[in-house]
């Protein structure tokens, strides 16, 4: 108990600081969303009256606090660009970012698991080499280019999926399905790898135990072996690094998004960093951080639980 | 005295027949069609590159095109230019008349419309919207341009009278534009807070959706003045801000309609046959902001030395592969000025100026990091570079170039002059020394005097004359570069039928129909 | 830009994982003993990295004696000349400026931040990581804080944010990036440094009253770089494909130097008419990270297996 209330503790200062650091820098961008208001043809003294009206003119700190205590009582504020609630921009948008990584992290683990199965088993053999060597080649592309391959290939050239665009459930699972399945296949093939590594590294162990020679010596099959009695055991890592990708995929969907036209929380974001919507900046960061504390807060639970001296040590440490 | 305002602007004829002529071959496609029958019912998909931040025209601020396009299905000016003639035609006015000394307008409004909330428009909504916009403490986007009028009054009902401070030719144009200020709203909604976003106006649709960042959806008003003129049940608004995306989105299918202005992609869908590309021109200019103000730039000689030294030619063929027309002024094609003291690529004459001007020259060139941002930055530096010239580049995002040339933070920088049906407003704006947007800070007696007989013209014609001797002046002085004239292209899927011309890129998809 | 928070392992159950990727390897190593010599799968990419950084670093010399064109010299009457015209080997751009000459000087800027930003990552990283395992208290719980936090902000947000306030220089970029290295670096050095302190020479020089800067430079500091060092192999091809990234949304390196991930963005309007625009740079560009990967991979088995070998 006395290690959770730590932790809970350290969340809350850390979130504190980063919603802190992000309004510093999110205010000493140059340029305001008043010229963004104030459109092509508005002169200065325009400028000055939006953002005071605004409250634009009003110091960092003051607005940090109010915009703190606001929070607290669950109004993530305003768009300064379009009035539009900052909460529910980000209920509409988290959906769509969230199906992204769902379905990047699926399909990585669907390539991911028979792989690394069949290289652990199969270790040093030329299978092995081959997926190896395909995985070094996946994890040394940039996200974008993978992209750009995927939509040269199917899209221009074999004209199977769509190169962009974003449809929402209410036109059909399939219909929605659909223009995702390439950006998330451009994040699946990055990801995959070191899933496939981890899960072959501790299938190799595995598969050394007693146990599973035990196993094969009754003669059972090398499939219901490596499924059966060999997965389980040897995924402990494997869901840990899933669980710890959340970052990484959050980042890679932001450029993606972008590329694919898919209307996200990360083209949101990018989208109020060029218009310096700070209220929608600031939401969004604090959201992303919100969400990276409390999975890795879950993962550390999830550990503390599972393996009593990680408790210790932490409480301790 | 009682009469209808509007003659053609030179040459305003003529400019149908200048569309390419892939144009034409679009332009006789879609009239053939219409004259068969045409289908009711039906969804258009529009592949729009930014959405607009909302319908208010104090929150919403001024719209760019993509605004345009998606405000006019929902709110109605109250007249409409007619480009082909040059004739201001009625919309939510039916007619109009002036007074004898041209500073009053009274325009008597078409009865039984009603708003989407099912209330009748009235002379009030037109009085309350004007008020808004011209009441200083609202800060609307377009006060400085309609800054002429000087009040709105509903005289009866159906009867509203504008006072002008002074003859303004342009004034018809101006409450007939969907850019700034000409669409309608429900006076009662604005007050109640929501017209941002969720507007109520006299159009042909309804908004019946917004998932801000991804689709507008507007849906048919069955109490619409010209029901019987609307084919289409509902049109969807997609926003696709990347051009790459929107043209993949058509070629699949995905959107029927979009707007773009990358040569690749025109040329490439002018190529397609299962696609059509329409071409207009029209005035405005895309061109490159010298800040007088800044040193060496404050010397004429410089600023010829730069004239002479860029090539216009070579940036449109490279950056817009010919898909828009070097110009010598912002007028467009079928204005024909004559002569007005172009500077032509001469890198030669270029160096003799700098020779005489006797320092070396060195400053920076703001531009946005993107691709066409940092081209046009390229080859302006390399252009400079070959006479002698030193130009550091200094990339930005959009929002911080628009503040740098508020803040005349900057020495040159790509900018543009929007189109207009009339571009003295326009032009006004960016030369004369008391505009607060003369963003170059060049003005002379001259360009002044010029400028304000242009504002003062009494007719078109007249009007005309002057806007092209202040472009004589700019040429003159070298306030700015040309980098390509007015030429926009749409294009459209082959279900798309009866698109009338898209005039300065604005696409009127409200009397589209489609087929299956 | 995943690939750029792998910049970011999280959390000390990451070097955990890898740990036992490591071993899992080593022992499948030691099953086949041969592939512990540096083989081909080594000597390969070290030849094209070789290659690659001797070209970019030559170019400003060599290139003008070797007849290679300017990489900023546009010409309007050859634009987006494909591959094999005369006098440009690999075609031009869509400026009209020498492909090949371009990809060479591009090479530059992704060499120059795949070797600086890890370096000001590890620098960074290694003095916080050092000062928090060795003092613990206090202080580790401060830089805990202070590491966690950095990591609750997307490495991109981070990026993006510095790039419009600084604008796009090759020092910002590689600063910027740096920054992002410095959790992960930190991690691991704290780990190092907590079983270095407890060994019986860092307690002997403790007791003969060294100070406590002596033991951290003279003790600990031996005994913690040589791991770190292969930690800043691993960030090299990270640190160029994020860089190409930041060039490729137009964030990176300003006009006209010429950089991987800005071609490929360059290219793109005209993949269908001009795919050879996208596909060169990406080449080279994937061509560097894997030797990167493969290389360094090599010796990690290597360091590893030698180990095993060792027990």
């Amino acid at each position: 108990m006395r290690y959770v209330i730590g932790r809970i503790q350290r969340l809350i200062i850390v979130l504190v600081i980063v919603t802190f650091t992000t309004f510093i820098l999110v205010n000493v961008l140059p340029g305001d969303v008043a010229y963004q208001l104030g459109g092509i043809e508005a002169s200065e003294e325009q400028i000055a009256r939006i953002r005071q009206g605004l409250g634009l003119d009003q110091p960092v700190l003051l607005r940090y606090v109010s915009w703190v205590s606001d929070l607290l009582r669950g109004d993530w504020g305003h768009s300064l660009l379009t009035g539009e609630s900052v909460w529910e921009m980000i209920a509409h948008r988290f959906p769509v970012s969230m199906q992204l990584m769902l379905m990047a992290q699926v399909m990585a683990l669907a390539v991911a698991i028979p792989a690394g199965l069949a290289t652990a088993w199969l270790a040093g053999g030329w299978l092995d080499k081959v997926v190896t060597s395909i995985g070094f080649a996946t994890v040394s592309m940039p996200t974008f280019l993978i992209a750009i391959l995927l939509i040269y290939l199917f899209s221009l050239h074999l004209g199977w999926l769509p190169a962009t665009g974003y449809e929402p459930m209410s036109e059909g699972l399939w219909a929605n399905m659909r223009p995702m399945i390439l950006p998330a296949a451009s994040l699946a093939l990055v990801e995959w790898t070191v899933l496939m590594r981890t899960l072959r590294a501790e299938m190799i162990g595995t598969l050394q135990e007693n146990y599973i020679s035990l196993a094969r010596a009754k003669g059972m099959s090398n499939l219901r072996i490596l499924f059966a009695h060999a997965l389980r055991p040897s995924s402990f890592s494997t869901v840990t690094i899933l669980g710890l990708q959340v970052a990484r995929l959050l980042s890679g969907a932001i450029i993606l998004e972008q590329i694919f036209g898919i209307p996200g929380l990360g083209r949101m974001l990018i989208h109020a960093v060029y218009t310096r919507d700070f209220i929608v900046i600031q939401g969004c960061v604090t959201f992303f951080a919100l969400v990276y504390v409390l999975m890795n807060f879950i993962v550390d639970l999830a550990y503390a639980w599972l393996d009593p001296r990680v408790r210790e040590r932490r409480a301790h440490g | 005295m009682k009469h209808r305002y509007g003659r053609a602007r030179p040459g305003a004829v003529r400019r149908i027949l200048q569309l390419c002529s892939v144009s034409l071959v679009a332009v006789s496609f879609s009239l053939s069609a219409g004259a068969t029958e045409a289908r009711r019912g039906g969804t258009l998909t529009v592949g729009l590159e930014s959405e607009l931040l909302g319908f208010d025209v104090v929150q919403g601020g001024s719209l760019d095109p993509s605004g345009e396009i998606t405000m006019r299905a929902v709110q109605e000016p109250l007249v409409r230019y007619d480009y082909e003639t040059g004739q201001t035609l009625p919309l939510l006015a039916v007619e109009w008349n002036a007074s004898e000394d041209q500073t009053v307008w009274t325009l008597r409004l078409r009865d039984g419309v009603l708003f989407h909330d099912g209330s009748p428009f009235t002379a009030q909504d037109v009085a309350a919207h004007y008020g808004r916009i011209l009441d200083p403490e609202q800060n609307a986007a377009g006060r400085s341009t309609l800054s002429v009028i000087e009040s709105v009054e509903a005289v009866e009902p159906l009867v509203v009278r504008f006072h002008l401070r002074h003859p303004w030719p342009a004034f018809l144009v101006m409450i007939g534009s969907t850019g700034i200020s000409g669409p309608i709203p429900s006076a009662a909604n604005v007050d109640a807070g929501n017209q941002n976003r969720q507007p109520v106006g006299t159009g042909p649709f309804r908004l019946t959706q917004w998932s801000s960042g991804d689709r507008l959806v507007v849906e048919r008003f069955a109490d619409y003045w010209a029901a019987d003129e609307i084919q289409l049940d509902r049109v969807v608004f997609r926003v696709l801000p990347d051009t790459q995306t929107r043209y993949a989105s058509l070629q699949s299918g995905e959107i029927d309609v979009m707007w773009t202005d990358r040569g690749q992609i025109i040329n490439e869908a002018t190529g397609n046959p299962a696609l059509v590309a329409v071409s207009v021109d029209g005035g405005g200019a895309e061109n490159i902001l010298i800040n007088a103000r800044m040193p060496h730039l404050s010397d004429q000689r410089v600023r010829a030395a730069i004239a002479h030294a860029w090539n216009q030619e070579a940036l449109v063929r490279i950056s817009w592969q010919d898909t828009k027309p070097v110009i010598d002024h912002p007028l467009g094609g079928t204005v024909e000025c004559g002569n007005v003291g172009y500077r032509a690529y001469n890198p030669e004459r270029a160096r003799e100026l700098l020779a005489d001007y006797g320092q070396p020259v060195a400053f920076e060139f703001v531009h946005t990091a993107t691709a066409r941002g940092r081209e046009l930055g390229e080859l302006l530096q390399f252009m400079l570079q070959d006479v002698g010239i030193a130009v550091t580049l200094v990339p930005v995002d959009q929002s911080t170039l628009m503040r740098r040339v508020a803040t005349r933070d900057f020495a040159m920088t790509g900018w543009r002059i929007p189109d207009s049906p009339d571009l003295e407003p326009q032009l006004y704006s960016a030369v004369h020394s008391t505009s607060q947007t003369n963003n170059s800070g060049v003005s002379t007696p001259e360009m002044d005097a010029a400028a304000d007989a242009m504002r003062l013209a009494t007719s078109r014609d007249e009007s005309v004359a002057l806007q092209c001797e202040v472009s004589r002046h700019i040429n003159e002085q070298v306030s700015m570069l040309w980098r390509g004239g007015g030429r926009y292209h749409v294009i459209t899927s082959q279900r798309v039928q009866n698109m009338p011309t898209p005039w300065r890129g604005i696409i009127d998809v409200t009397r589209v129909s489609v087929t299956d | 830009m995943v690939d750029l928070s792998a910049v970011q392992p999280p959390a000390g159950k990451d070097t955990a994982t890898s740990e036992s990727i490591r071993i899992g390897n080593a022992r499948a190593v030691a099953r086949h003993r041969k592939s512990i010599a540096l083989g081909l799968a080594f000597w390969l990419p070290v030849g094209w990295l070789l290659f690659v950084i001797l070209a970019s670093a030559l170019v400003p010399v060599l290139g003008p004696v070797l007849g290679l064109a300017a990489p900023n010299a546009p010409n309007f009457m050859n634009l987006r000349a494909p591959i094999g015209t005369e006098g440009h080997l690999l075609g031009t751009d869509p400026m009209g400026r020498d492909l090949l000459s371009r990809v060479v000087w591009g090479g530059r800027v992704s060499l120059t931040v795949g070797f600086a930003a890890p370096a000001i990552g590890v620098g960074i990283g290694l003095v916080l990581g050092m000062l928090a395992g060795y003092y613990r208290g206090w202080v580790d719980e401060a830089i805990g804080i202070a590491i966690d936090s950095w990591l609750a902000i997307p490495g991109l947000v981070v990026l993006l944010l510095f790039s419009v306030i600084y604008g796009g220089s090759l020092l910002m970029v590689c600063v910027s990036l740096g920054l992002l290295f410095i959790p992960s670096a930190a991690r691991i050095t704290r780990a190092a440094t907590i079983g270095a302190a407890q060994r019986d020479y860092v307690m002997a020089a403790r007791a003969m009253g060294a100070t406590d800067l002596r033991i951290l430079l003279r003790e600990i500091l031996p005994n913690i770089i040589w791991p770190l060092m292969a930690f800043v192999m691993i960030d090299i091809p990270i640190a160029i494909v994020a860089e190409g990234s930041l060039s490729f949304l137009g964030l990176s390196v300003q006009a006209p130097t010429p950089s991987w991930g800005g071609m490929i963005s360059e290219g793109r309007d005209y993949l269908e008419v001009a795919p050879h625009l996208t596909f060169v740079p990406a080449a080279v560009m994937f061509l560097t990270v894997l030797s990167f990967n493969l290389a360094g991979d090599a010796l990690r088995k290597r360091v590893s297996g030698g180990r095993q070998g060792a027990h």
